[in-house]
């Protein structure tokens, strides 16, 4: 007992030098121990030396032994009685027990010994070299085990301290990006209090980064978004791994407030909250801005619209009052002027009469005029409706009535065939019949008047023509030939308001298409007009 | 002007003097109108056919009726409520109305036949064209037409 020595762990590599093995020697005679231990000593172990079986088990108690050389003959317990409770232990399980005996019982005995446990039996008086040999054998043994065990032990230690050192690594890693992300990211327990948040959220918050820990997280979003933002929160907890996304409101510490998109996820195991998220303030002031523009836009629109509304009544106004207020005394030009005539027939000679003809000429040529600007204003004004238009029947229909008004002239006409398009019917047949009509009136020196009306049609846009083999016109002055009032010709060679191709060109234009011509003096005209082609 | 004939069987209302002197002349000519009563403004025109003001005395629903031609355009009381009040009562409902006018709005034509007007005529600038235009009405609503007793 004295001599037991503790193998400390601490020091494996400094104590396996000198490690030696515990041997157990168990006699109730000094004069065997002191034989067994002559004969052992120049083994160079640990000799422990017990004078019973209880002694021997108390040995056992506190240390390990390589081999334990067992006296069978003993008063008390003898020691079969001892190996049986040296196996009970948990400690002294698996430790070789040698046998030793004086006088051999017989095969009974040896056979007793090897059910307690014994490993081998050596009779009494040994031999010294198979003594020495055997315990040599366990002395190794247990030595080789111990370095096994000790190896394990070290290897152990080694890798617990990668394990250490490498989740040490990992943490850094996170910890560098945490610090280095310019979003904003935390852990939050499933108390609601924040552990960690990285350095964005000072920027976000206004607050250093110090006071944040410990503080309840749902306290930093903006009071009229809190109840929003814990209904979204709540299902985290109940649905570990889920996320979710959200945008709220959180409250700076100057008063004023930031827009942070955040997305969050729970972890049951660390019963934390993973939240990332990021400052979207300029975004959702930006489109704060594009909505308010909007509405802006929307007043502006609305306000336009009004003016137009009443600048089109203002119109409307006028031209009501021109047809009332115009007409009226025109009217009573011509009557008077008619009354004054048949007064006056007899009193009147031949130059009378022709002076009392300009008059009245020029009072109907303003009748006219003041007819054809009202239809042309009245245009502006009217509801036009899109629908499909067989323009070739139009155009016939427009020619046939033409040509019924001055039965004989004998105008060659000839329609060819014309794509349907999408307009309104009224108001195209007033756009052919105007041009046809132009065309009639400026042929009316020719011998042999030609009218061609022709199209091609287009992928979205047909092409219509009306040509003549009339009049034709300077193309030095195409630019005025659509303008309200304008006329290339005087009117003594050709009547007319000027309003026909203005009108011709407010519907077109009305219906998004386009009119142009083409012409030279004495060689007739071209008018083009385009329409949305129909179905 | 005036207003003479107990007995007219036109009522011409008309504001300007012009106006009323040429479509007198074209009624004269006409030859199927010469029992003719004119009335300057709508006021003038609702009295006479009410028997009230001036005309108080005169029996309302004016017997002996046969047209009025009534221009839209009028101080005091414009056309179009001189017509609303005429075809909202009994005692004139049945006097047919015929809108004489230079006005080719949509609306006034609209709103006059809201108010249940019988006819509506655009004055024609060409006298000729005019006088022809009264004649047939003339004919018409005098000769032809037909009142309930």
């Amino acid at each position: 007992m004295a001599n037991a020595k503790k193998t400390p762990l601490s020091e494996p590599a400094a104590s396996r030098a000198v490690r030696k093995a515990n041997i157990l020697l168990v006699d109730d005679h000094e004069e065997n121990l002191l034989a067994m231990e002559a004969v052992l000593a120049d083994l160079g172990q640990n000799l422990v030396k017990a004078r019973s079986g209880t002694e021997a088990l108390k040995a056992l108690l506190h240390d390990d032994f390589a081999v334990v050389l067992l006296d069978v003959q003993m008063p008390e317990m003898d020691g079969f009685e001892t190996a049986a409770l040296i196996r009970a232990r948990e400690r002294s399980r698996h430790t070789p027990i040698i046998f030793m005996t004086a006088v051999s019982k017989g095969e009974v005995s040896i056979y007793k010994g090897y059910a307690v446990g014994a490993v081998d039996y050596i009779l009494k008086p040994f031999g010294q070299e198979v003594l020495r040999a055997k315990v040599a054998v366990f002395v190794d043994l247990f030595v080789k085990t111990e370095l096994v065990k000790e190896q394990g032990e070290r290897l152990r230690q080694l890798e617990g301290r990668r394990h250490r050192r490498e989740l040490a690594a990992v943490t850094a890693q996170r910890d560098r990006f945490f610090d280095l992300s310019l979003d904003l990211l935390g852990v939050v327990g499933f108390d609601g209090l924040i552990k960690e948040l990285n350095p964005p959220w000072e920027t976000a918050l206004g607050l250093p980064n110090s006071e944040l820990p410990g503080a309840a997280f749902a306290d930093f979003v903006h009071p009229e978004d809190r109840r929003a933002f814990l209904e979204q929160w709540a299902p985290l907890s109940r649905r570990p791994g889920s996320a979710v996304t959200a945008e709220c409101r959180f409250s700076h510490r100057d008063g004023s407030s930031r827009w942070l998109w955040w997305s969050a996820t729970a972890f049951s195991d660390e019963k934390v909250y993973y939240i990332a998220a990021r400052d979207i303030t300029d975004r959702r002031l930006a489109e704060e801005n594009v909505r308010r523009l909007n509405e802006d836009l929307d007043r502006r629109v609305t306000e336009r619209t009004a003016q137009l509304k009443a600048a089109n009544d203002e119109l409307e106004a006028f031209s009501y009052s021109v047809s009332h207020d115009l007409k009226a005394p025109l009217r009573k030009i011509e009557g008077f002027s008619r009354l004054l005539l048949e007064h006056s027939v007899p009193q009147l000679d031949a130059e009378g009469q022709r002076l009392f003809g300009v008059i009245r000429a020029n009072v109907e040529r303003m009748g006219q005029l003041i007819e054809d600007l009202l239809a042309f204003s009245r245009l502006g004004r009217a509801e036009s409706e899109a629908s499909q238009v067989d323009m070739r029947a139009l155009a016939e229909a427009v020619v046939d009535e033409l040509r019924k008004a001055e039965p004989s002239r004998g105008v060659a006409s000839s329609v060819g065939p014309l794509p349907p398009a999408l307009a309104d019917g009224g108001m195209i047949r007033q756009v052919f019949f105007n041009l046809v009509s132009n065309a009639f009136k400026f042929t009316r020196a020719q011998k042999h008047p030609e009218v061609e009306i022709g199209a091609e049609a287009g992928p979205e846009q047909n092409v219509y023509w009306v040509k003549d083999n009339g009049a034709g016109f300077d193309m030095r002055y195409v630019g005025q030939l659509f303008r309200v009032f304008q006329r290339l010709h005087s009117a003594v060679d050709f009547e007319g308001t000027g309003i026909g191709l203005a009108l011709v060109q407010r519907i077109v234009s009305r219906h998004g298409g386009r009119v142009w011509a083409e012409g030279s003096e004495g060689r007739g005209a071209a008018f083009y007009f385009t329409l949305p082609r129909g179905g | 002007m005036g207003l003479p004939a107990e007995d007219a069987e036109v009522l011409l209302v008309e504001d300007d003097r012009d106006e009323a002197e040429l479509a007198l002349s074209a009624l004269r000519r006409s030859g199927y109108a010469d029992k003719v009563a004119t009335a300057a403004d709508g006021e003038e025109a609702l009295h006479y056919l009410f028997g009230s003001g001036p005309f108080a005395g005169r029996k309302p629903g004016a017997e002996g009726l046969r047209l009025v031609l009534l221009d839209l355009k009028l101080p005091k009381v414009d056309g179009l409520e001189v017509l609303r009040r005429l075809k909202s009562d009994a005692r004139t409902r049945t006097i047919p109305v015929v809108v004489l006018t230079s006005s080719q709005e949509e609306r006034d034509i609209r709103e006059s036949y809201g108010l249940g007007v019988n006819s509506y005529a655009v004055k024609p600038v060409a006298f000729d064209k005019f006088v022809e235009d009264v004649a047939r009405l003339s004919y018409y609503w005098l000769t032809l037409n037909r009142l309930p007793g």
